[in-house]
């Protein structure tokens, strides 16, 4: 069952009277279960998919359906219950907001989802990644690997359908990069569809799936063949 | 997201940043506290004016002289001299629904007694004084009507202006001089309740006759001041007095009157005209600096949205709508109006005891002040929330997240 299907998704700037198209005519489906890696420099559009995967933007064009719901012509606040629903998104920069418990964090997600907040809940999601004695640390206690574990909680908080990572292991040295890989694969093993931005190609090894981008359109699509698996002896680099 | 939790993210909001917020509040506490005392000094003014009227009695009548206000036309009232000593008699002496009647007209200058000078208001009044205007004489006597014909330079002092002139000594029987001339001093009058601007007991009384003839030398009164017989009488009265007196000036017809009479009520209705003006005027002012702290909350709003766009972003990202944004803020903005609102009334309250503790104006602090002064607090926040809010709420989430 796809989780993601996108048909000729397109999307176009406009600056000034220049045209800029930052995604033309993208297609391809992502399965219930896989861990997909986007590739390309900057400027490639990785950036603008993400974002149309992550429903915080539109497209200008093309059809976009998550979970079998067309979400390409919804309006802003529908895209907003979407995000709330049925995505988690981890940052580059973790975005954790500051003066704020890692568990106040984790909850944020439930304010809006209308079930309201639940200490149990958060705990349990700091538990998936290891920090159940970590909730009332603020960020800026935390180490960047913490953080960006915390960013993870928080992300499945509401259980969604997709997790959707920028560069999750952008701003992290190597070791703790691996760190949060091997909890994004073992999140994967459990059955969670992931889709992940990078342009690090040992951390895309990580992924099952590469998709490489350049301006704007989809250069190549292949299954990763000697795939790294976090713990596993030699596959480090 | 529920409003509780929006008042709780609120206040979280509002503490990470005590300074700000606590300067924030500064200009609704300083706003509400002042709209709270000036309308608490505009009131206690007022309820002065109206006691002070009521004071001189409920049936008492004042003939004015010059033209009655007609329509939108003022007609000059009180700059004519049409009024005379001798219809001050007719009226005491043809008016059935009259008791007692005074003319009065006003001097004054520098009054001396041996070394001691002071500058106070000198009244011409005819014996009927004490009986029309309720003031009467403590020690010593009023003058009588023979003194009043004869034109002698007798007075009768304010209390205040005694205390002035002769300390502990005793008045009676002293010769003070007034302008040019030297009178007797004959009695001293009861000390009235001070409850205005100017000092009712600082004042000299003199014989009407006497003022006219021996200090201004002039035929006509600037007033005459009519006690009716009763309370419901002063219709009649008033009926009595316009008839005569249009008899007595020779007007006829539909001409207009070139005297005018008017009873307390009237007068209660245009002094608290007056001091309803000064009232709304103060209230004005205050309003105004209420209006700059709501400025003051929508700037720090302004500056809160710009610092928090990355938190904007997030919140976004994880779900929040627009409406949770907008929430968010506003309710952050209401708070804070109303924190200040609560602690404005404080000091409202304790700006209006100290008025009259120290400046000994009277004030009357109403709930129903205290209650507008509030709920116009909340809707400052309310209304100068709304605009940062949603700015805040508008806000692109892929922008905001990127924001440094």
């Amino acid at each position: 069952m796809p989780i993601i299907e996108t048909e000729s998704l397109t999307k176009t700037y406009h600056m000034g009277d220049v045209e800029l198209r930052a995604l033309n005519d993208v297609s391809f489906r992502v399965e219930q279960g896989e861990f997909m890696a986007i590739m390309g420099s900057s400027g490639s559009g990785k950036s603008t998919l993400l974002n149309l995967l992550g429903c915080l933007d539109a497209p200008t064009s093309g059809v976009y359906r998550l979970d079998n719901v067309d979400v390409s012509t919804l309006g802003e606040d529908e895209l907003a219950r979407v995000r709330n629903k049925k995505i988690g998104f981890v940052f580059q920069s973790y975005n954790l907001l500051a003066r704020t418990s890692a568990l106040a964090n984790v909850e944020l997600p439930l304010l809006y989802s209308g079930r309201g907040r639940s200490r149990d809940r958060a705990i349990a999601a700091l538990r998936r990644v290891g920090l159940q004695d970590w909730g009332d640390h603020l960020p800026s206690q935390l180490s960047g690997g913490q953080q960006q574990r915390v960013a993870i909680a928080r992300a499945l908080i509401n259980d969604p359908e997709l997790l959707v990572a920028d560069e999750p292991t952008g701003n992290l040295d190597s070791r703790t990069g691996e760190d949060v890989m091997g909890i994004l694969q073992s999140l994967n093993d459990a059955g969670m569809t992931i889709v992940m931005v990078t342009h690090e190609d040992d951390i895309s090894q990580h992924a099952k799936r590469i998709i490489h981008l350049r301006d704007g359109e989809l250069l190549s699509d292949q299954l990763v063949e000697n795939r790294i698996i976090f713990g596993k002896e030699g596959s480090a680099p | 997201m529920s409003i509780w939790e929006a008042v709780r993210v609120a206040l979280f909001g509002i503490s990470s940043n005590k300074m700000r917020s606590g300067l924030t509040c500064l200009g609704i506490i300083i706003g509400v506290g002042a709209v709270i005392a000036m309308v608490a000094m505009g009131q206690g003014a007022s309820a002065d004016v109206q006691e002070r009227v009521k004071g001189y009695g409920a049936n008492l009548l004042t003939v004015w002289p010059g033209q009655a206000v007609t329509g939108r036309l003022h007609g000059g009232v009180g700059s004519e001299d049409s009024l005379k000593l001798e219809d001050a008699e007719a009226i005491a002496e043809q008016c059935p629904s009259i008791k007692a009647v005074t003319p009065t007209s006003r001097s004054g200058g520098q009054i001396k007694y041996g070394n001691k000078n002071t500058n106070t208001s000198v009244e011409g009044y005819s014996p009927d004084f004490s009986v029309v205007r309720s003031h009467w004489v403590e020690s010593g006597r009023m003058f009588n009507e023979g003194e009043d014909r004869a034109n002698r330079k007798v007075a009768v002092l304010g209390k205040t202006t005694a205390e002035t002139l002769f300390g502990d000594e005793d008045p009676l029987g002293k010769r003070i001089q007034i302008k040019k001339a030297r009178f007797d001093v004959i009695g001293v009058l009861e000390g009235k309740d001070s409850t205005g601007w100017s000092d009712p007991n600082d004042t000299i009384i003199v014989p009407i006759n006497t003022l006219l003839r021996r200090i201004e030398s002039k035929d006509y009164v600037d007033r005459i001041y009519a006690a009716a017989v009763s309370e419901d009488q002063i219709e009649q009265a008033r009926a009595e007095i316009e008839k005569l007196l249009r008899k007595r000036h020779r007007i006829h017809g539909r001409a207009d009157d070139d005297f005018n009479v008017r009873t307390q009520t009237e007068m209660l209705d245009m002094l608290g005209g007056t001091t309803k003006t000064f009232a709304s005027l103060l209230a004005g002012i205050a309003a105004v600096s209420l209006l700059v702290g709501g400025i003051g909350i929508m700037n720090i709003m302004l500056v809160s949205v710009t610092e928090r766009t990355r938190e904007i972003g997030i919140r976004k990202a994880v779900g929040a709508s627009r409406r949770d944004i907008l929430l968010q803020f506003l309710v952050e903005s209401i708070v804070l109006s109303v924190i200040g609102g609560l602690m404005g009334i404080a000091v409202g309250i304790v700006g209006a005891r100290m008025l009259l503790q120290f400046a000994g104006w009277r004030v009357i602090v109403t709930s129903g002040s205290v209650l507008l002064a509030f709920f116009f607090a909340a809707a400052v926040g309310v209304f100068f929330g709304l605009y940062p809010a949603q700015k805040a709420a508008a806000m692109d989430p892929i922008e905001a997240l990127r924001y440094e």
